[in-house]
């Protein structure tokens, strides 16, 4: 059965209110401009809202949510790319360690870890860069799998050399300290 | 505190979360992407039928009779064309569509449809409107009785050329998108199974 527009309305603001600064750290995860991010945050919570006229229970709320970030967030780099040139991506595994961030300012007030983060992941390959941003947000493997359509192979491999990566960093981390 | 717990706790925090869009601007943005759709089939179907009505004028208004059938052809041929436009799938819709596949079986989707969109173009596209380019080119040749015709003079063959030319590349560049778009599925593909 169809749900109601109340019903897509409320299961909208239920997973607004429990996604939305996930959702805003993805479009920042994809999108390095904020003026762009900004928009493609309203883009996916338009898609959202919308989406909740055909969610049948097909998957979790989460992956549902997840899902339609991502293919929106990746319909918006494909159509960001037309305009502007892109910039060279890489995998996982050429990465040796967590990017070093652009802006030092900034870094004096924001976790200089989170900003690294956001450093590599603009630097990732489109599926490195998902997988990377679900783990962050603590979805299992599995779960990252379903919105990725990695095969669990793939998503192991990846959440390895991830953990890898992140292990290294915390050691220079606390050398440093 | 293990590096991974770190590292998402520090990425969690980073959270600026602007309030939330009211519903009537969200319906708003998705009536854009809808009209957005909307108008791109609206100018397909007005420049078929921008052909339409300039063949029928032909067919119409010149007493040639090779003309007169060509034109009918190439109305036929244009309405299959349009017909094919509209009956072909439409691009997923990411308010559809986006949650019901993962990210790699969304983008194959959509790869798929625009590869054999493009890979069947002499089918569906540049065939139904042959036979009508050929009588129209043809016209001047058929008025004649048959035991009178001549070979047409250089500039007409260079026409004739010219427009064969056209469909060739509209081919050759169709078939060269769609093997590029299937090595696109291939990456996904490899990627769905590694």
């Amino acid at each position: 059965m169809e749900p109601t527009a109340t019903t897509q309305n409320a299961r909208y603001r239920e997973a607004a209110r429990v996604y939305a600064a996930a959702i805003e750290r993805l479009a920042r995860g994809y999108e390095a401009d904020a003026d762009l991010a900004r928009d493609l945050v309203q883009d996916i919570h338009a898609a959202l809202w919308r989406s909740f006229a055909y969610f049948e229970g097909q998957c979790s709320v989460r992956s549902w949510v997840y899902r339609i970030a991502h293919n929106v967030a990746v319909s918006h780099i494909q159509a960001a790319r037309r305009n502007r040139p892109p910039s060279a991506c890489c995998g996982l595994e050429e990465i040796d360690q967590l990017a070093a961030p652009h802006d030092i300012e900034r870094e004096a007030s924001e976790s200089q870890l989170a900003s690294r983060l956001l450093a590599t992941i603009h630097r990732l390959k489109p599926a490195d860069r998902q997988v990377m941003l679900l783990y962050l947000e603590e979805l299992t493997a599995e779960e990252i799998g379903e919105v990725t359509g990695l095969s669990a192979g793939a998503v192991a491999t990846r959440i390895h050399r991830l953990k890898v990566l992140l292990a290294e960093a915390f050691q220079a981390k606390e050398i440093d300290t | 505190m293990t590096p991974d717990e770190f590292a998402r706790e520090s990425w969690q925090s980073r959270a600026h979360v602007a309030p939330l869009p009211p519903l009537e601007e969200l319906r708003a943005r998705a009536d854009r992407f809808r009209r957005k759709i909307e108008r791109r089939n609206w100018i397909e179907y007005m420049a078929g039928a921008i052909v339409i009505v300039a063949f029928l004028a032909i067919a119409l208004l010149v007493p040639l009779p090779g003309l007169r059938i060509g034109s009918a052809l190439m109305i036929g041929g244009t309405g299959v064309v349009l017909w094919q436009l509209h009956r072909r799938a439409s691009p997923l819709s990411p308010m559809e569509h986006a949650g019901q596949f993962s990210v790699l079986d969304y983008q194959r989707r959509e790869l798929v449809r625009q590869r054999d969109a493009i890979d069947s173009v002499f089918t569906w596209y540049l065939l139904p409107l042959i036979p009508g380019m050929a009588v129209v080119m043809a016209a001047p040749i058929l008025s004649s009785p048959w035991n009178q015709w001549e070979m047409p003079p250089a500039d007409a063959l260079m026409s004739m050329g010219f427009v064969v030319g056209v469909f060739a590349v509209i081919y050759a560049l169709n078939k060269w998108g769609a093997r590029k778009l299937q090595r696109q599925i291939d990456e996904i593909d490899a990627m769905r199974s590694a």
